[in-house]
């Protein structure tokens, strides 16, 4: 019996964790989304403040990301378009480095 | 001159199994036992009906064979008996395996946090050399610890100082410990709760299966099988001589009723001492081989059995004497084991065992004497009133223990070395090993070398290498296939630098990107992304600005990620370093039942 589980004591000792390119990928999405998401959300719920100018303004911080996600607002329907932008960044991001990871173990490996 | 196909020398548990598996198959085989009585010494003894067992055997076992073995034999013979058995130490009675609400109560607070500064202490400061017992336990309980529940016990048992005794025999117990194993149950047992350990270990440690007449009834059975099978077991046949030429055994030279025979055969199982073993080769064992056999000791017991005339006197099954005051180091209750094993159900039968060497002054003590010495000890105990002892019987157990001194390993080592020139002769059991086998061990290794017999071929010396891990959980081999992949998967260590250069790389070029994007646009917007000169000195929202940006965010990245890597190394690490330890602690749970 413990010669059957050497190999894979070994492994738990000796080896090195591999990480999956796509679920990385698929976890770091959902969280940027729902970070965007709720983040927006938070600051709508919270609500915003009127400039001496008498204008309404919700989250201008917050805003400065349409200057790279296009078509962002602090809104609902920008919450839902931010959810999308981020689960897309986070997903590439996630993904490159599972996978960036994963090719260095393999050179270290070499 | 006789001639057989195998001779095992010894009727005790591992020859009488041996022979047993052979019978089954179909290969005769001739027992030779030099007493006039079969179970070696898990052996019950008869006296005026009543029933006594030397050394109190449970029957239990992980080993599936050997269960089976224990009910083909005696099926509905065999009763399920719940465990209780306490500690004496200090005038108080504490329960065994310790339950940590009867130790403090027993000991005391003032007691108690001693023991938990003294654990602390171990764990914070222990000691760097572990090559005794002493050291070993000490570093893993604390020396408080040890010496309440440890050290007067393991000196009764061993008759040496416990500095004197090889940290290798506590090793024993989780040597084998397999990491996946303890990593297996501690996540299974968080998965699947409390109730469910608590069965496991109920189980395992605190019901056993026992004879109703004691293990002396599996083994008059077991007899009864074999001959009826056609082989012969054979009482009062003491072995005189083992012959040899090259590298096999030809012989045994064997006395019967003052005749001496000649028996030869093709194969050979000694469970007899292995000392005793290696000074009956003739010709003579080289002399390094007979040095280092006369080298291996062993530690021999007494058993006074008192019938006394009460109904009941308390109601374990055994109780350990940590006391110094008293001689006796264990006290069998054997109407607990069974009832059938005391005839007359007013009367109580109590096993006072006595740990000594052969021939030292207790071991040559007069019957009467003894006797008197155990009445006079259970009555300082307060177990039991002297005038309430009926009568008595001394049974003397010779080499019930092989002893795990500083010098057995490499005396061992040498004897093992000579005999594995012999194809046709394998030595098993506990004496016949030298090796500290339970019942269930010892009938282990008999199986394996009758197998050998049929055609196999097993290391019988790893037998007993694999630890008593009672919480080990029993999984369908396809889970237990499919989580040990998974393991290694979810515990293997994270390559920091790839990590770091992973999640620097993304950073950097996360920045470069960004910074790209807004000069493309015109600038517009660009003064919130420059507040990121705060701490990337020198950068700029222009095409150098997001180079330098990259090489900042690449570092910070870089760092972060092989800091994430390494902690989470760390505590990976420290996991599975906590969960090992715990199984070893918890193989010591039932540690004094080991002796």
């Amino acid at each position: 019996m413990a010669a059957e589980k050497l190999p894979n004591e070994e492994k738990l000792l000796r080896g090195v964790l591999r990480l999956n390119a796509r679920i990385m990928g698929l976890v770091f999405g959902i969280v940027m989304g729902l970070v965007i998401f709720v983040g927006t959300n938070w600051l709508l719920i919270k609500g915003g403040y009127i400039t001496p100018e008498g204008k309404y303004v919700v989250g201008p911080h917050l805003q400065l990301l349409s200057q790279f996600f296009i078509g962002y607002k602090v809104s609902f329907l920008g919450s839902i378009i931010g959810f999308f932008y981020g689960f897309a960044l986070g997903s590439l991001c996630g993904s490159a480095i599972g996978w960036i990871y994963n090719q260095i173990i393999d050179l270290r490996r070499r | 001159m006789e001639h057989r196909s195998v001779v095992i020398i010894g009727a005790g548990p591992a020859g009488l199994t041996a022979a047993y598996v052979l019978s089954k198959a179909g290969v005769r085989s001739i027992v030779l036992e030099k007493d006039q009585i079969v179970g070696g010494l898990a052996r019950t003894v008869n006296y005026k009906g009543y029933y006594f067992d030397t050394g109190g055997h449970r029957f239990f076992t992980k080993a599936e064979s050997v269960e089976h073995i224990w009910k083909e034999v005696l099926g509905q013979e065999l009763l399920r008996r719940n465990r209780l058995s306490r500690i004496y130490y200090n005038k108080k009675f504490f329960y065994y395996p310790l339950r940590p609400l009867n130790a403090l109560l027993g000991l005391g607070v003032w007691n108690s946090l001693r023991i938990f500064f003294s654990y602390a202490a171990s764990q914070l400061f222990p000691s760097k050399e572990e090559k005794t017992f002493e050291q070993w336990v000490s570093n893993r309980f604390g020396k408080r610890l040890f010496k309440t529940f440890f050290k007067a016990y393991t000196e009764k048992v061993w008759g040496i100082s416990c500095d004197e005794i090889s940290a290798e025999w506590a090793g024993q117990r989780v040597k084998g410990l397999s990491l996946m194993t303890a990593l297996r149950n501690a996540i299974l047992k968080n998965s699947n709760g409390r109730s469910d350990k608590s069965n496991v270990i109920k189980t395992l440690i605190d019901e056993f299966d026992y004879p109703k007449l004691g293990p002396g009834m599996m083994w008059k059975a077991m007899v009864d099988r074999i001959q009826r099978n056609g082989s012969q077991v054979c009482l009062g046949r003491e072995v005189l001589s083992i012959r040899w030429t090259g590298n096999k055994v030809d012989g045994l030279e064997i006395q019967n009723n003052g005749q001496t025979e000649l028996l030869h055969g093709n194969h050979f199982i000694s469970s007899m001492p292995l000392r005793e073993a290696i000074q009956k080769f003739k010709p003579e064992a080289p002399p390094e081989v007979l040095r280092a056999a006369n080298d291996l000791r062993y530690r021999d017991f007494l058993t006074v059995a008192l019938i006394i005339k009460r109904t009941s006197l308390f109601p374990d099954t055994w109780i350990y004497i940590h006391d110094p005051e008293v001689k006796v180091g264990r006290i069998q209750n054997f109407k607990n084991w069974s009832p059938f094993m005391v005839p007359d159900p007013n009367k109580t039968c109590l096993g006072l065992e006595y740990f000594c060497f052969e021939g030292d002054p207790l071991w040559t003590m007069p019957d009467d004497a003894l006797i008197d010495l155990a009445k006079k000890e259970l009555e300082i105990l307060g177990l039991a009133n002297g005038e309430d002892v009926e009568d008595g019987t001394v049974v003397r157990m010779p080499k019930a223990y092989p002893i795990y001194d500083s010098t057995y390993r490499q005396s061992l080592d040498v004897v093992r070395q000579f005999l594995t020139r012999f194809g046709n002769f394998q030595t098993v059991g506990r004496n016949g090993m030298h090796k500290y086998n339970n019942q269930d061990h010892s009938m282990l290794t008999a199986m394996l070398s009758a197998e050998n017999i049929l055609g196999a071929n097993h290391d019988l010396w790893t037998i007993n290498v694999e630890q008593e891990y009672h919480e080990e959980k029993v999984l369908e081999p396809s889970d237990e296939a499919a989580l040990d992949k998974l393991l290694p998967a979810v515990f293997s260590r994270m390559d920091q630098l790839g990590l770091a250069t992973a999640i620097g790389s993304v950073c950097g070029l996360l920045t470069f990107l960004a910074t790209i994007w807004l000069v493309v646009q015109g600038g517009a917007g660009s003064i919130y992304l420059q507040l990121l000169n705060q701490y990337f000195l020198g950068y700029t929202v222009t095409v150098k600005g997001a180079f330098i940006g990259m090489a900042y965010s690449f570092s910070w990245g870089f760092l972060s990620g092989w800091l994430f890597a390494y902690l989470r190394n760390f505590s990976m690490a420290y996991y599975i370093y906590r969960i090992k330890r715990k199984a070893e602690l918890l193989t010591f749970r039932d540690f004094l039942d080991h002796f």
